[in-house]
């Protein structure tokens, strides 16, 4: 809380060793949430990055105000999301490129660090449509309420609880399923 | 069959103790040095913009319309003239830069195309034997502030806010920095070096016209990014006489400024020296902040500071706060802290030193309960301590860790 005030007050005055505190500070969340929504790393570093450049272009010149944390969430969620759309317009362009697209997904040796449990999750969590997917991501992982998910996905806030409801179902019918396996 | 409330709960749980993530070597060097790079261009940026922004509301007057139309009507009456090659050797911008090694003292003056604007009008720059910037005097007679001079030394800047009747002394790298900024687009020094690099990038229109006798100067004009730049050369100095700018609006170049270097190499160290008048008010910055260490400890000290610190917070006494933390005035501490009541603030552990050790600081830990919105809130976190820049016999906070 004292911190991210100081912070916000140093950042507004154009202190780049703020800007270096934030990063610090919330890079660890920050790539989780991204590889979480998009199930690479190599993008989700991709992500992080652009979302910190931009929040660099902003010093000293926007009035930084509300939860610093909400702030860059709403960033890297903004950038994933249109790292999604450009991987999935990439996906449609043809037969001849889809082994190029697999091999942006996970990778052996990335895939070690993940918990077994966890690969079932991801797996299941790729079938979900992207909104919803989001939506638990955003909710389970990073533990934002569904008003401000609402805010950011500029939706109604029943639209979210929709997603978030009809994610969960398809994630019960797909993990139940993978566990009678 | 898993419940929907139980699927919840297992998302939950992997996500908080399955799912770890290791970024890749290098990953951290890559960011920070990407984003260190946005900023540096973004301040550049953003003073550039800032001056073409100013200039494109003042040519929304039709006078200054005209004043322009017949500046750009003498300029291409001017360029239409035929030159004697015979006689001179041609002119290179490498000989500007050569000349420009030989500049210690510089007095400049900036003028905007119509009115004052809230820039920079005369600055004057001292350098050493190795080009670095030694001392700077930046007169501001339209800024937000009202007129106010500001001098850079010996890692000082005072500011005599003329208007207020107020004179500052700061002593904070951030400040001192921004401070600067401002030269950086009148340094002939860097002006000349982009002026090097610009010709040899084919995107850009270069066109040198010689002299037709020494007493002109030589003219350089620059074509680049919808801006066009017409420097004048002294023909037998080879240094940076003038510059002027033109935004390209509506298919016309638009005048939008002028800097004329006055002096070069008559120094004057007088001009360096702020006088305010006896009924101005003086602030030091340099001398009233952090906490004098005497015969405590190191450890002892960092104490000290965290509960000084701690007390005026829980006294609402922002002013005595704001001397114990780097950079931060009081009504930027009473802002943050609006609503909350601190009630206690106790260190809670061994001290230990920061962990990036380029801050040379000490970091104690803390246990702070404060009131907001009835509600009682305690949180643990770190005060950070170190010794003051400048004056290492006194300590301060310099961050919070939660």
């Amino acid at each position: 809380m004292l911190e991210d005030t100081l912070l916000k007050l140093r950042f507004n005055r154009g202190d780049r060793d703020a800007l270096r505190r934030i990063y610090e500070k919330y890079k660890d969340d920050l790539l989780k949430l991204a590889v979480a929504l998009l199930n690479d790393i190599s993008l989700a570093e991709d992500v992080v990055n652009d979302s910190f450049v931009s929040f660099a272009q902003s010093i000293g010149e926007i009035r930084l105000r509300g939860n610093l944390k909400s702030f860059l969430t709403t960033c890297v969620v903004n950038h994933a999301r249109n790292v999604y759309r450009a991987r999935q317009r990439k996906k449609t362009v043809g037969i001849d490129q889809a082994v190029a697209v697999k091999s942006n997904s996970i990778g052996p040796q990335q895939s070690a660090i993940f918990n077994e449990e966890y690969q079932l999750l991801k797996n299941a969590m790729a079938e979900l449509p992207y909104e919803q997917r989001e939506t638990i991501i955003l909710h389970c992982l990073n533990g934002t309420k569904l008003r401000p998910i609402a805010k950011l996905q500029n939706v109604s806030v029943n639209t979210v609880k929709s997603r978030y409801r009809y994610g969960l179902d398809k994630l019960r019918s797909l993990l139940n399923s993978e566990m009678e396996k | 069959m898993r419940s929907v409330k139980k699927i919840e709960k297992y998302v939950q749980n992997i996500y908080t103790n399955k799912f770890q993530v290791t970024m890749t070597n290098n990953f951290d060097e890559r960011v920070i040095s990407n984003i260190m790079n946005t900023v540096e261009e973004q301040k550049t940026k953003m003073s550039t913009t800032n001056q073409t922004n100013i200039w494109r509301t003042i040519m929304n007057n039709r006078i200054t319309k005209f004043a322009v139309v017949a500046v750009v009507l003498a300029a291409l009456v001017l360029s239409i003239t035929i030159f004697d090659n015979t006689v001179q050797e041609a002119y290179a911008i490498e000989q500007t830069r050569e000349a420009n090694r030989g500049v210690r003292f510089i007095h400049l003056k900036y003028e905007k195309a119509v009115g004052g604007g809230d820039g920079v009008e005369d600055m004057w720059a001292q350098f050493d034997d190795n080009q670095e910037l030694l001392h700077l005097r930046m007169n501001f007679p339209n800024s937000a502030d009202g007129p106010k001079d500001v001098v850079w030394k010996e890692g000082k800047a005072e500011v005599w806010f003329k208007a207020r009747k107020k004179f500052v002394v700061l002593r904070e790298e951030n400040m001192l920095a921004r401070l600067k900024m401002p030269y950086k687009e009148f340094d002939p020094k860097l002006i000349v070096e982009q002026l090097y690099q610009d010709q040899n990038d084919e995107r850009n229109q270069i066109e040198i016209q010689e002299p037709r006798s020494q007493n002109e100067p030589i003219i350089i004009t620059l074509v680049k990014d919808g801006s066009r730049r017409v420097f004048e050369v002294d023909s037998e100095t080879k240094l940076l006489q003038q510059v002027e700018y033109y935004w390209l609006k509506d298919g016309d170049y638009t005048f939008s400024g002028r800097t004329t270097y006055l002096d070069y190499n008559q120094s004057d160290p007088d001009i360096f020296v702020l006088n305010p008048p006896s009924d101005v008010t003086r602030i030091d910055k340099t001398t009233g902040i952090g906490l004098a260490q005497g015969d405590l400890s190191d450890d002892e000290i960092v104490v000290e500071v965290a509960t000084q610190f701690s007390q005026a917070l829980i006294d609402e006494d922002y002013a005595k706060a704001a001397l114990l933390v780097e950079g931060i005035s009081a009504d930027q501490l009473k802002q943050a802290f609006y609503g909350q009541k601190f009630v206690r603030f106790v260190p809670i552990g061994k001290i230990v030193p920061h962990s990036n050790p380029l801050t040379r600081g000490l970091s104690i830990p803390c246990e702070i309960e404060y009131t907001l919105n009835s509600q009682t809130i305690t949180k643990t976190g770190n005060l950070n301590v170190r010794k003051v820049q400048g004056r290492p016999d006194h300590w301060i906070i310099f961050e919070f860790a939660d």
